[in-house]
């Protein structure tokens, strides 16, 4: 009966891929026009003048719409999540090759591509800043000269901008007293990592439609993550009530992070006001490459430990290329940053982290939230530490991780975090401690020009806090029922879980209870669909809004039977007295007795808040600085071909402690899907720039992985350690997996090969470059197997 | 992209021709169409009129093989039918184990011969195989028919001897010696289904312990498939081993003359030149 913890099927699947499912890329309204888009040409400059006359004589062209346009309407043109720094069109400046300059409205989406050709735009040059380091410098020409706080959100109030600078955020953490930590320690490691801009690519690109109905009531159905943010942003950019403009959001195909906050909904909004008409811009996957890229990073990691194995003191100094616009860089830059030191138990800890502007295309939110890129380094530095000072790597994470009850860097108390459960998972998994013996003994062994070894790797990521969630359950007279939350199906699975947890609540099958898709006129509000949050914060407010449900049910049936509510219970579509099994109702006579007729609807409701303690602008500190913090742990065996420099990962094992995994088999897909796609990043992915151009964005040039790719042997592991304001104990699992593979798959290669690179992407020519740089460095370790079966 | 373009699909092999007829480099050939979309959505071509081969695709998708057993195929047999072609497998293992490694199942299924031919990219598997074992393919105009052997046909990024007015219709691969044994290495840097970084065909015949015919083609590190022949010089009528093989493979180092792109440097395509020269040989004398 219970629906708790059971793997129901996707409710989407048979209609996704029968492809009946609706899309907003697939929906068309009577009389809708087409947008295209003309994108700036140059990486940095003034607009001098835009000659839009030919464009708009192209029979079936509306209108060409520029920043000039915008400036005669009264709205506020800029938007975004953190600074409302982005022009819904460029004005009077351009900031990355790509930044869109002039919108096509045409009759078809094929003319209005067209038209983009006959647009004359003068440009005046300006210097462009591209690297992170450098745009980060006084006197690096400034990419924007006004930073406007947004204020939307209230983790990012304290955030302030420096002016005149591309560093857009800096954020300090300070825990213990780093000099006197650097003192006693015995020895010292300093590192840089990096790591490139990457891209998303959903199968769906970014895709919206709006109207404006004739009273000037905006409708918007877009292929977006946060639909409450997109409320209130365009309400914001379009100088309306929110309750004015309704948004409303189908299944996605696919997020990652890229359709998360303003994409391209301020813009389609604009230009539906302008034209009076439905206006639907759907752009190309050329086009997704540039509209936003994960973060690329430069950290530079200076560590002390002592002879006993402890680390003393950790110093973090990162740099997040956050490209032309903001985004949620600052936040990505405050709430990652903090986590930058690891997950250890480490007393003196110094980050600073900063977000620096640069004119390549805008970063955001990619799957992991920046945490990936810190795991990178952090992981890759305690095998560094490790191979030199001769520990077992497991073991020197085992004699600091962080376990219940130790105080994080941020000053919080770590509660419910498997850390070691993790660990302990990932060593008997991937054999870890016979490897490790056997390469202490035997040193590694050689197949010819191919060489295996085993490498792994922890990391950490704190949900997004304070966020809000809320929700609505609403139990029908057949006693079927519905819930309505703004959590966005992206094929995560939401809808399934969340339907499951109302159901476990309401006693029901999974099958009577459906899950309304969000509708901001209908569904309350919802923070995001990203950073692994909805199980926790959305579950929560759907279990809550079920119990009210289920309390009032009780509160009828209770008087019926002349007991006390304790004394019942939901069970088969039932309320029953627990004592007295034979005395019970359907849940339609209970409405019937609720309203005297059988009609009328049970309401419950619930808005799910968290709690949080804004950390200290100078040092970071905060006992409450997320709700809940979730692991995972990667451990793999590589194959490296010391010829060619080519990694083949031939087994891939990812551990994630996700509190209670209420659809086990949905956990599995996330743990395997976020391995999967972190493989590409570890193995290929980066985004190439010339001048400030992405070259490669285009799926022939920009390779993810594929069939072929997959390793040999995959496995996923699900660790429980409930967490007591979880729903049924669960936390959030999106991420879990994506955080731990890339330093675990170099790890394995400084196994193999004893070269350590640390700089992201692992290609094959990275690698032979670092071998050959290293010859001989670390041949008695490695033996041919050749020699071995001889001797 | 352009926008208008005019969409044609003639009847006869006769039609296609004089649809081509005028000359016209605005006029193209769609076979499988998975070449041409790309280069049509990137901005490289945009068409005038495309003429489509679907409705004699009948008569121009055919596998056969002579009682001598030279093999021709018709231009619009797709890489799929050739996959699983037992005459294929007889006559010509190496091209059915590359095909596995083609992109992937649905693009082998509507992927053409012809088209991969004609198409005229360094980065395709098919060519240096083809080329290393003397295939050569027939083009046909309204006003001409003509044999181009494979090692004339190349010239450059999607450029080839044929001229917009002829269509491809059959690809011949001569009957290959009993004693030829040959291989074919993929190698790639980004996803493993990905277009080569490079390629290497290479066939070889040892007799009494001397090499008496040896091929070796690379490719896509090079704009067009390119004969080491001064490679091959070297190898004739010597006596395979470790140490020559090493000298071939530095050899090849030195004369591939890479162009830098996504996949790599020039020197890490020597580079994957040298190793992958190296392996072939390596490979082939284990078999011989
Ligand atoms: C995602 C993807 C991955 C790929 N990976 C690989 C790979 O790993 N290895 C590999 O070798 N290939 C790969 N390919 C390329 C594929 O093999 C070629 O696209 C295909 O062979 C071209 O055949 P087609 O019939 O689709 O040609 P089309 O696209 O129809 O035509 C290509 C060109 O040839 C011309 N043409 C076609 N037929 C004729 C004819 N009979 N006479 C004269 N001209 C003609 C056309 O006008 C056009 O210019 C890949 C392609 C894609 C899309």
């Amino acid at each position: 009966m219970s629906a708790l913890g059971k793997s129901y099927k996707r409710i989407e699947g048979m209609s996704k891929v029968t492809g009946q499912t609706e899309y907003v890329m697939n929906m068309e309204m009577p009389g809708m026009l087409h947008v295209k888009l003309l994108r700036s040409t140059i990486p940095h400059g003034l607009i001098k003048h835009i000659d839009v006359s030919a464009a708009e004589q192209i029979p079936g062209v509306i209108r060409v719409v520029t920043g000039e346009d915008l400036k005669s309407m009264d709205i506020n043109p800029y938007y975004g999540p953190a600074f409302r720094d982005q022009p819904v069109l460029a004005i009077d400046k351009v900031r990355y090759v790509g930044d869109p300059v002039a919108a096509v409205i045409a009759e078809d989406s094929k003319i209005a591509e067209d038209a983009v050709n006959y647009i004359d735009v003068e440009y005046k040059e300006l210097e462009p800043v591209f690297d992170v380091l450098e745009a980060a410098q006084p006197g690096a020409p400034v990419i924007h000269e006004v930073i406007r706080p947004a204020g939307s959100f209230a983790d990012l109030k304290n955030l302030l901008p420096k002016e005149n600078s591309n560093i857009c955020i800096h954020y300090k953490l300070r825990h213990g007293d780093m000099k006197k930590g650097f003192e006693q320690a015995d020895h010292i490691f300093e590192d840089t990592f990096t790591t490139p801009a990457a891209v998303h690519l959903p199968m769906e690109q970014h895709v919206a439609i709006a109207y404006a109905e004739p009273d000037g009531r905006m409708n918007i159905w877009t292929a977006n993550q946060s639909p409450s943010f997109v409320r209130s942003e365009v309400a914001h950019v379009l100088k309306m009530p929110e309750s004015r403009l309704r948004v409303r959001v189908p299944y996605l195909g696919g997020g990652f992070g890229t359709k998360l906050y303003v994409k391209i909904e301020a813009l389609v909004a604009v230009l539906a006001l302008i034209v009076k008409k439905p206006v639907k811009l759907a752009l190309t996957m050329d086009e997704v490459f540039i509209t936003l890229t994960k973060h690329g990073t430069v950290f530079k990691m200076k560590t002390g430990i002592t002879n006993d194995g402890r680390i003393i003191a950790r110093h973090c100094e990162v740099y997040w290329d956050g490209g032309a616009y903001a985004d949620i860089g600052p936040r990505i830059t405050q709430k990652s940053g903090f986590t930058a030191a690891g997950p250890y138990d480490i007393p003196n800890v110094h980050i600073d982290s900063y977000n620096v502007y640069t004119n390549k295309a805008p970063a955001g939110a990619f799957r992991g939230f920046g945490v990936p890129q810190l795991v990178w380094a952090y992981e890759s530095q305690m095998d560094i530490i490790a191979e030199k000072m001769g520990w077992d790597p497991l073991n020197f994470r085992r004699k600091q991780v962080l376990t219940e009850g130790k105080i994080h860097a941020t000053g919080q108390k770590i509660v419910s975090v498997g850390l070691d459960k993790i660990i302990e998972e990932l060593n008997t998994s991937i054999g870890w401690e016979e490897f490790f013996k056997q390469k202490q003994s035997n040193g590694i062994v050689k197949h010819g020009s191919k060489i295996r070894a085993k490498g792994v790797a922890i990391g950490l990521k704190a949900v997004l806090t304070p966020s809000i969630s809320g929700a609505i359950v609403t139990l029908f007279a057949d006693g079927s029922a519905s819930v309505y939350c703004s959590t966005v199906d992206m094929g995560q699975g939401s809808d399934t879980i969340m339907g499951q947890i109302a159901a476990e609540v309401l006693g029901l099958p999974r099958e009577k209870v459906h899950v309304v898709h969000p509708d901001t006129d209908v569904t309350p509000y919802d923070t995001i669909t990203a950073a692994s949050r909805s199980t926790f914060y959305m579950g929560n407010a759907i279990y809550k809004a079920a119990e009210e449900v289920k309390n009032k049910i009780f509160e009828s049936a209770a008087e019926f039977f002349d007991v006390k509510p304790e004394h019942l219970a939901l069970q088969d579509e039932k309320v029953i007295v627990v004592e007295k099994p034979e005395l019970s109702m359907t849940l339609g006579e209970v409405v019937k007795e609720i309203f005297h007729m059988p009609a009328g609807s049970i309401i419950g409701q619930n808005v799910y808040e968290s709690h949080y303690q804004s950390p200290d602008p100078e040092t970071g500190q905060s006992e409450d600085i997320a709700i809940f913090w979730f692991p995972g742990g990667t451990a793999v065996e590589i194959e490296v071909d010391t010829e060619t420099g080519k990694i083949d990962v031939l087994q891939l094992i990812s551990v994630g402690d996700v509190g209670k995994a209420i659809n086990p088999f949905n956990v599995h897909q996330q743990l395997y899907g976020a391995s999967i796609m972190q493989l590409g990043q570890a193995l290929f992915e980066e985004c190439i720039f010339d001048y400030g151009q992405m070259i490669n964005a285009n799926m022939a040039d920009y390779k993810v992985p594929t069939f072929k790719d997959l390793p040999a042997k995959t496995e996923t592991i699900i660790v429980e350690v409930p967490h007591p304001e979880g729903p049924f104990g669960a936390k959030g699992v999106g991420e879990t997996a994506s955080f731990a593979v890339q330093p675990a798959i170099a790890n394995a290669l400084y196994q193999a090969t004893g070269v350590r690179v640390k700089d992201m992407p692992l290609t094959p020519e990275r690698v032979l470059q670092a071998l050959k740089q290293t010859t001989n460095r670390s041949e008695s370790t490695i033996r041919d197997f050749k020699e071995k079966a001889k001797g | 992209m352009a926008l208008d373009f005019e969409w044609i699909e003639p009847e006869s092999l006769e039609e296609v021709k004089q649809a081509l007829s005028s000359g016209d480099i605005g006029t193209r050939i769609v076979s499988g169409g998975t070449a041409l979309s790309l280069i049509m959505k990137q901005g490289i071509y945009s068409p005038e009129r495309l003429v489509s081969l679907k409705r004699v695709k009948q008569q121009l998708n055919y596998i056969k093989a002579d009682e001598l057993g030279n093999l021709y195929i018709g231009c619009m047999t797709t890489l799929r039918d050739m996959e699983l072609s037992p005459l294929v497998q007889k006559l010509a293992p190496v091209i059915i184990d590359a095909l596995h490694h083609v992109a992937n199942p649905r693009i082998r299924y509507v992927a053409s011969i012809g088209g991969n031919l004609s198409h005229g990219d360094a980065h395709l598997d098919l060519p240096p195989i083809l080329l290393a074992m003397g295939a050569k393919i027939k083009a046909e105009s309204t006003t001409e028919e003509r044999w181009i052997e494979l090692k004339d046909f190349f010239h450059g990024y999607y450029e080839t001897s044929l001229e917009p007015s002829e269509i491809l219709t059959e690809v011949f691969i001569p009957k290959q010696d009993n004693r030829l044994i040959g291989t074919y290495m993929k190698y790639t840097t980004l996803s493993n289904d990905d277009w080569p970084t490079l390629g290497v065909a290479a066939f070889l015949r040892i007799e009494d312990g001397i090499v008496s015919e040896i091929r070796l083609v690379v490719s896509a590190v090079t704009d067009v498939p390119t004969q080491l022949t001064e490679v091959e010089e070297m190898l004739w009528g010597k006596s395979l081993d470790e140490e020559l093989i090493e000298k071939a493979a530095l050899r090849a180092y030195d004369i591939v003359e890479p162009l830098e792109d996504l996949r790599g440097s020039v020197w890490y395509k020597k580079e994957m030149v040298k190793v992958h020269i190296r392996r072939v040989l390596n490979q082939l004398l284990l078999e011989a």
